[in-house]
This record gives structure tokens, sequence and C-alpha cells, in this order.
């Protein structure tokens, strides 16, 4: 946690939830990156966005960081930044990198986007957790909690269509040793893999983002 | 909403501005920025150009800075020295504190048009019997070794044509240098240190029992709800601001009642006299207090769009550009603009970044340091 201490880093990664946020804090921490840069939860993708904008014109920042939903279209989401970048003298790519992309600028910040869950389909980070959960295919309690979230009655309290991921995860934490950890909790007890190509994927972008030297980003 | 007098801001060879740009100027703007980024030198700019490169103008600059120390000239030895001295200090008025003869100008202006440009060159001048000029011409330096009748003048272009061409020795006379209020009223610069009382007298009597005198009673009673009024008055040679509060039998003088209040009848009375001009404020938060500042500005964003008066103030202070955030959120006209200067990342020169009130408040919500 001495990461949210220091104050005056010239990084940032704007995150949308404090789900985000503890996620983030436990694969940073497994990974052992430097703490260069400081993760701050905007509460809301609406906050993310606006809080990029105005920082990108802001005077505190070399590099800045965003980790948002892809949600249930992630063209239109990777829309929504582009022209925000656009807008801002940038020229981001059409279509977002899969290892995470990164746009730099002669005179401001260097941007980095990740659209969870992989910047390939749509989706939130419960999606992206569910890449952490070991063995999945093989694993009797994931497999039991798809087969009951199959079999749930029709009812008025139920959870909506799009966060059927979010409730698988939490059914299956819900079963674990020690039940109901929070996701960030979960990495930490290794419920969860930290070490699964998706997670090894989303380090090397933060690395690329915030630890490299500025020479290699512009390259 | 009337045009701007200003809508951008290209600035070439002036002061630590080598090159400066800024793309979208408000109606009312505020200049922050670190120290020595040329945020009071932009002031300066935006005066010159106000004043279209007046010769007051400049060396009142010059002196405001102790770059020119000079007194009136009494005898034509004085006048020569004066117009030397003039000349020589006027360099520090362009890019790295240069002045080639004939070749260097400074330009300030509008973008795309509208632009004032200034600069020293050499003129071949012919005069008659009676020492009336019958001709003038620049002289290209290939010509200064061979010229006679050669004179240092200084040339002022109005959207690239000639409008004025003065005799450094001629300069006394245009002088009474230092400006009178009657020169100065539409474009106005309040220094940190406020304007005399002399100036501000004067901006009274222009006001007095108007509708502006209303205004500028509202604005000290932001600070004190006890003043029912004020006024000037006089002891020769002197004149000075007095306040009647209503728990006072009598006047107390206003500087009586610290810096705040004299701070913001300057402002306020500066710009009640500022119609279709423009106002120009050295550190704007002198003296005030966050919350009277933040009462100040709405103050200034309704005024200055009654009277066209096109506001440009400068702040180190982070309670300034929050009384001003405040301001702007409740402004309707969607007229402010804050503007920061920095060093290039390159560190190739000073730009700016502007914020319109749509980024400024969104900065406003997220708490992103815009300073």
């Amino acid at each position: 946690m001495a990461r949210i201490a220091r104050t005056n880093l010239s990084q940032i990664l704007l995150v949308e939830g404090k789900n985000d946020y503890h996620v983030l804090l436990s694969l940073c921490k497994h990974y052992d990156l430097p703490e260069t840069f400081k993760i701050i939860d905007k509460e809301g993708v609406e906050n993310v966005l606006e809080t990029l904008e105005a920082e990108i014109a802001g005077s505190s920042n070399e590099r800045i960081g965003v980790i948002v939903d892809a949600d249930t279209d992630l063209k239109a989401r990777w829309t929504e930044i582009s022209s925000i970048l656009a807008r801002c003298g940038y020229l981001p790519p059409e279509a977002p990198d899969k290892n995470g992309t990164i746009i730099p600028h002669d005179r401001k910040p260097t941007i980095g986007v990740w659209l969870m869950p992989d910047n390939r389909l749509p989706g939130e980070l419960e999606d992206f957790i569910a890449f952490l959960v070991p063995d999945k295919h093989s694993d009797s309690l994931w497999r039991h909690a798809t087969q009951s979230l199959s079999l749930l009655p029709a009812s008025p309290t139920r959870f909506p269509d799009q966060d059927r991921s979010k409730a698988h995860i939490h059914t299956w934490l819900a079963w674990q040793r020690e039940p109901g950890k929070p996701l960030g909790q979960a990495i930490t007890a290794r419920y969860l893999d930290a070490n699964a190509p998706d997670a090894q994927c989303l380090m090397q972008w933060l690395k690329t983002l915030f630890v490299q030297a500025p020479e290699t980003l512009s390259t | 909403m009337s045009d701007l007098h200003l809508d951008s801001l290209e600035i070439t060879n002036f002061r630590c501005f080598d090159h400066l740009v800024i793309e979208k100027l408000g109606r009312v703007n505020l200049i922050v920025g670190k120290n020595g980024v040329g945020k009071t030198c932009l002031l300066e700019a935006l005066l010159v150009y106000a004043r279209k490169a007046d010769p007051r103008t400049l060396q009142m600059l010059l002196a405001h800075r102790d770059e020119f120390v000079m007194g009136e000239p009494v005898n034509q030895a004085d006048i020569d020295l004066f117009a030397s001295l003039f000349a020589d200090s006027l360099k520090n008025l362009f890019f790295g504190r240069i002045l080639a003869l004939g070749k260097t100008k400074a330009a300030i202006g509008n973008k795309k048009t509208s632009k004032i440009e200034f600069g020293l060159d050499a003129y071949s001048v012919e005069g008659d019997n009676t020492g009336r000029i019958k001709s003038l011409r620049i002289l290209v330096p290939e010509e200064y070794e061979l010229a006679e009748n050669m004179q240092v003048r200084l040339t002022v272009d109005e959207n690239s044509t000639q409008k004025l061409s003065m005799s450094l020795l001629r300069l006394d006379q245009v002088r009474k240098l230092l400006p009178k209020s009657g020169d100065i009223i539409g474009n106005i610069f309040i220094p940190t240190t406020g304007l005399e009382n002399n100036i501000l007298g004067d901006f009274w009597d222009n006001i007095a029992l108007s509708d502006l005198e209303v205004e500028v009673t509202k604005a000290l009673q932001i600070i004190d709800q006890q003043i029912e009024k004020f006024a000037f008055v006089k002891n020769p040679p002197f004149r000075y601001p007095v306040i009647k509060r209503q728990s006072d039998a009598a006047p107390m003088p206003l500087r009586s009642f610290g810096e705040g209040l004299i701070r913001i009848l300057g402002i306020a009375l500066t710009l009640a006299n500022a119609k279709n001009g423009i106002l120009l404020i050295d550190e704007f938060e002198t003296g005030l207090h966050h919350q009277v500042q933040a009462d100040l500005w709405k103050i200034i964003f309704r005024l200055a769009n009654q009277l066209n008066v096109q506001v440009f103030a400068t702040t180190h202070s982070w309670d300034c550009v929050e009384a001003f955030q405040e301001a702007a959120a409740e402004d309707r006209n969607e007229e402010a603009m804050l503007i920061r200067l920095q060093r290039k990342k390159d560190g190739s020169g000073i730009e700016a970044e502007s914020y319109n009130e749509r980024l400024l408040g969104m900065a406003t919500r997220q708490g992103v340091e815009v300073r």
C-alpha cells in the first residue's frame, strides 16, 4: 500500500473502481514493479476519461495510463478514448494494440491505454480475472459454478446478463478455502494465478509505460 | 456577446518570447506558470499591442523594470543623451536583448490578422529650410556608411503598413512621458503595486454618480458590508480615496482599512474605466483572501461582458486559480480561459497551454493541478 503514499510522482495510472485498484496493487506487488507511478481510483469510467483529458492539459504528469472496461462494445469504447486523444493532438491507432496501447507525443504526456479484459474481447475486469483462474477447465468448482449459473431461475432481483462473468468469479471465490475474498486478496492468497499469460501481458504494458527509460517509448 | 479584441495571440521577438502562439483567448483570461516563464512579459506585450507601441508606453515598461532610468531632459545635451540611452535600453524589449538597427522587429497581435510591429530603423531624412521634414526613407543596412542625414527612428507598423516613425531625438516632445490617466483609459495595466491615487482619482471622476459607481461600491462591499459610499477628496497636491461606513460618523481614508480594499478599488475602478479596451492585472491575488477573490472574479466576469473589456490577469497562487474556477463555473457566457505558460519539453523556449471553461470544469471536478 506504500504506493499510494507517494503523491508527487509524475506518472499516474487511472482506474475505474476499487476492484481494479486492488487487483493492480496485488499484481504490481507480485511482479515487484518499482513504485514509479501512482494508481488512482476515479470511481467510474466517465471520471477516468474526464481526468485523462484534463491531465493531458495539466502540468503534473509525464506519463498517464488508463485502464477501463471494454464493456459490451470494445470498438465503441476505443472510439470514445481515441477521439479524446485526437482532440488533444495525439495520433491514436485505429484499433487498440493487443498488448496494450502506448501513444507518445513530442510535447505532451505519453499515454497508455488498456481495455479490460485483453484489448480484444468485450468484457470487464472480471473477465480478465477469469483468465487467472488456474486450470479453469478442469477446476471442479469453476465448472460447478458454470453449471449453477446456467441453471439459475429467473428472478426480478437477478443480475443483468452483462454481469454474468462478475457473478461467475464471485461465486467461485465464495467456494474457495477462505470464502468470499475480494479480487485483490484472491491474487495475494494465490487462489488466482498472477503468472497467467494475460497477467504477464498487462504487467509488461505497465513496465513499458512507467518503468522503461523515456527514449525507448518513442520507438 | 461582442467580438473580443484578441481571439488569439502571436508574439514574436518580444522580451522572453522568441515566438509564442496562444491559439485561443477568452474574454477573461488568467495566466499561470512558474517563475520566469514570462507571465508579466505577456501582459507587457498585450499593453504594447493595445497602445500600438506608443513610445511613452515603451518607456514606461522600461522604466518600470529600471531598464531606463533618466529624468526629464532640460537642455539639448540632455535630449541627445536621452535619445541615445533610450535607443540603447530599447533592446531590453527584444528577445535575447538584441536590437539590430533595421533588422530586429518585435511583432504582437492576433494570430491571423491585426499585428503591431516595431523596431529601430535608420532613415535618410531630407528637411526644408524651416526644419520641416520633406522626405523620409528607411535605409537598408548596406546604405548606412554612405548615407547623409541619417537618423535613427522608431518605426511602428500596423498590419504591415507604417503607422508611425518617430525620431528618438523628438521623444521628449511627446513626453510628459509617464502616462496620465487620460492617455491610458481603455487599455490599462495594473502593476502588483497598484495604481497611484491620482490616476484612480481621475478614474473616479469619470464614473462618479453613475451606475458604475454603484458597481465599484458593490465590489468594496465584498470585503466590508458596512461600506455605504466612497469618494476621492483633495488635499493639494494629493488626492486620496475615502469611504463612509454605516457605523462611522465621518468618512475615513480607505487606505487605513488595509491592502485588500485598495486592491479591490484599484481593480474595480479601473475595469469600470476600461470600456471597449483591454485590462491587464499583474498578480491578481495581491492582498486578497480566497473567498474575496471568487466574489471579485464574479463581478469582473459580469462587468467585462457588459463593458466589452478583455481582461488578462496573472497569478502565482492556487487560491486564485480555485477562485477563478469557482467564478468560471457560474459564468453563463463561457468566456473564461486559463492559460499556463511553461518551458517546452525540449527546452527550446516557452509555450502556452489553454483551458477553456469546459476543460477547466473537468480539471476542477477531478482535482487536476492546472498551475
